[in-house]
């Protein structure tokens, strides 16, 4: 009973301290990036009441390094974005409905994928890039970024799918349609909350990898907003407003994109359309 | 408008199941046929074989005489009416009624002008612009209805479409698919478990068991002359009485009494037989068989008796896969009545029995059927007779 009680009230300390560590540095960065460089140096944990300022994020939104990164990193994103969405969800149509030995191999080599870390596989990727020309290239990241992450988008969608009913399928084929125009005109647009899901993830994973455009991209082919901060940060000194404004400015995309996806995680896009 | 044909049509699923075995029908053009049976007697996945949506092991099937069994649903010009209704759910009702026709690449005007002509036909006008979540169950089935019928499909495919459906809609779906095949005159095959819908709705009922056809006729024909034990017990709501009864010398000795059969006199002494009686071809009578009432269920219009006799319950396999035999079963296994065979019986709604009465009942002899106990199969009837106690 007493062991019972102390670890109810261990429960909610042990929530509080984690909350507190992952909410520590993202107050460290909204409360300093509307204070100008003096105030973050001396009273870095202060919310800037009388020295408000909006300078850290216009003078980093001016940075050449900052412009051209947030330029890449949309081009890479979305570029990876439009390859692997829907080659992902027709993937995990195929083993979802497919049931064959070769569909339950695909989904154990994909899901073998899934298990590895990204540094394992990024010297291999570099000489297959290196093989097909496409190092040093937007192709070569976005290609490496749409594989890297398409075992995680069909182990999402082969998910999903178990939840969409195969009589839909057999009408679209009896009303005439091919496999594919079942799949695009009826499947896939029910599929909008599991894709919701995979956007707002892969988005953010891309958006903030950091080795593999440095890698693949090169520092002097180009920089995406992960690769920017890291060289806007100067040898001997630190300017931590602009710091705190190119943070800012590297995630408000990604924040954007949660907000305007985030109704679509809610499910019941399917009701109505079989009983029950 | 087609014939549908199914010759020696084999279905073995990769587990080893066979669901359908060597099934042969003709299904003439427009013609309405129910396929009934118990829960995995073959029947949906007959009926999918036809629509193309599952491989045929073995057989022939064929559509207006074409054999179509390599030839994908799409091309096979059929229509089908899902149970679960399988609307497109992010579609509006006009776009889920469209769909087909888009596939045939008609031209927008056409498509408008079919969608809304159906619309109207089927009252659904003020809800095209509606997606399905938005309808009520009814209103969905008729969406489904709507969409296999926009397409002027060759054949109707419908499986247990009203199974979703309260009891008071379902009655009024029943009579509506019933008016509007009539109207469009399209070959229809229709799978249920619901015999008040087969015998309502068919112009032949086929039953199955076990993926095996066990008889197609008319209704009133599957009624009345059932083929063998199965169909007897199935068919009819409460089921045939079946009893145990063995012949001599040209009567057939039921329940404890010498009944003389003339249309059954030709069967040879000595044999065993289930013998079938309807519960409204039953009487109570001054003097009879001796039964007692152990159970009754008083419907407004009618009493439904259930009397135990002095006399051994028939037991088959055919039987204990009939559903209304197996509540026989749960009301021995909760104590109800005793050992004996128990017999059912339709009585007029002034009928005052009450539980453990002694009473005696008098079969009507023309209406008895005769199977033989070993395979089933019902016995051939020879001329006319009367009622008898």
């Amino acid at each position: 009973m007493t062991a019972l009680a102390s670890r109810g009230a261990l429960r909610p300390l042990l929530a509080v301290l984690v909350s507190v560590l992952f909410a520590a540095p993202l107050y460290l960065a909204l409360v300093n990036v509307f204070k100008p460089a003096d105030a973050i140096r001396t009273q870095p944990l202060a919310p800037p009441l009388s020295d408000f300022t909006t300078a850290n994020v216009t003078n980093a939104a001016q940075l050449s390094v900052v412009q051209s990164g947030l330029k890449t990193s949309l081009i890479i994103t979305v570029g990876a974005l439009l390859l692997m969405v829907p080659l992902s969800a027709m993937v995990a149509y195929y083993i979802s409905r497919a049931d064959t030995r070769v569909a339950r191999l695909l989904m154990l080599f994909l899901l073998f994928g899934l298990m590895l870390p990204p540094q394992v596989v990024l010297i291999p990727t570099t000489v297959i890039l290196r093989h097909l020309h496409l190092m040093f290239t937007y192709w070569g990241v976005i290609l490496n970024f749409a594989a890297y992450y398409l075992p995680f988008a069909v182990f999402v969608y082969a998910g999903f799918l178990r939840s969409v009913s195969r009589e839909l399928d057999e009408a679209g084929a009896i009303d005439g349609a091919s496999s594919f125009k079942v799949f695009w005109r009826i499947i896939f647009p029910l599929m909008r909350p599991a894709t919701a899901s995979v956007v707002v993830i892969v988005a953010l994973w891309t958006w903030n990898d950091f080795l593999s455009p440095l890698i693949i991209l090169g520092a002097a082919h180009g920089v995406t907003i992960t690769t920017g901060i890291y060289l806007a940060i100067g040898a001997y000194s630190i300017d931590y407003g602009q710091e705190f404004g190119v943070m800012l400015l590297a995630s408000l995309p990604v924040l954007a994109l949660f907000l305007l996806l985030q109704r679509h995680f809610v499910s019941g896009l399917t009701a109505g359309g079989t009983k029950g | 408008m087609a014939r549908v044909e199914l010759s020696g049509v084999t279905k073995d699923f990769s587990d080893g199941v066979r669901a359908v075995d060597e099934l042969s029908l003709e299904i003439e053009d427009g013609e309405f046929v129910v396929l009934v049976g118990p829960s995995g007697c073959g029947k949906t996945t007959a009926l999918r074989m036809i629509a193309g949506l599952e491989s045929v092991t073995d057989g022939v099937i064929s559509i207006d005489g074409r054999v179509v069994n390599d030839v994908p649903s799409a091309k096979r010009d059929v229509a089908m009416v899902f149970q679960n209704y399988a609307l497109y759910p992010h579609m509006t009702v006009f776009e889920n009624m469209a769909f087909g026709l888009q596939q045939r690449r008609m031209p927008k005007r056409e498509i408008e002008a079919h969608v809304v002509e159906i619309a109207r036909l089927l009252e659904l006008e003020p809800y095209l612009k509606r997606k399905p979540r938005a309808l009520s169950g009814g209103q969905r089935q008729r969406v489904a209805m709507g969409r296999a019928i926009v397409r002027h499909p060759s054949v109707f495919l419908m499986d247990e479409p009203l199974s979703n459906l309260d009891a008071k809609l379902r009655v009024q779906m029943r009579a509506e698919i019933r008016a509007l095949q009539r109207e469009l005159g399209v070959t229809t095959v229709y799978v249920t478990h619901d015999q008040v819908e087969a015998m309502t709705m068919g112009d032949r009922v086929a039953v199955l068991r076990g993926g095996i056809l066990q008889q197609i006729a008319p209704p009133d024909e599957v009624y009345r002359h059932p083929a063998n034990v199965f169909v007897a017990g199935f068919i009819g709501s409460p089921a045939m009485n079946l009893l145990e009864a063995t012949s001599s010398a040209g009567s057939l000795n039921v329940a404890g009494l010498s009944l003389d059969v003339p249309q059954y006199a030709h069967l040879p002494g000595d044999r065993h037989y289930a013998v079938g009686i309807r519960p409204e071809s039953i009487t109570l009578v001054p003097e009879g068989i001796a039964a007692r009432v152990i159970y009754t269920e008083d419907l407004g219009a009618e009493v439904i008796v259930h009397f135990l006799l002095d006399a051994p319950a028939l037991d088959t396999a055919e039987l204990s896969e009939v559903e209304e035999v197996e509540d026989d079963a749960v009301l021995t296994r909760l104590g109800v009545g005793g050992d004996g065979a128990r017999v059912v019986a339709r009585l007029p709604a002034s009928t005052s029995v009450s539980v453990d009465e002694r009473v005696e009942i008098a079969l009507d002899r023309d209406k008895l059927h005769v199977f033989d106990r070993e395979s089933g199969v019902a016995v051939e009837r020879r001329g006319e007779s009367a009622l008898v106690a």
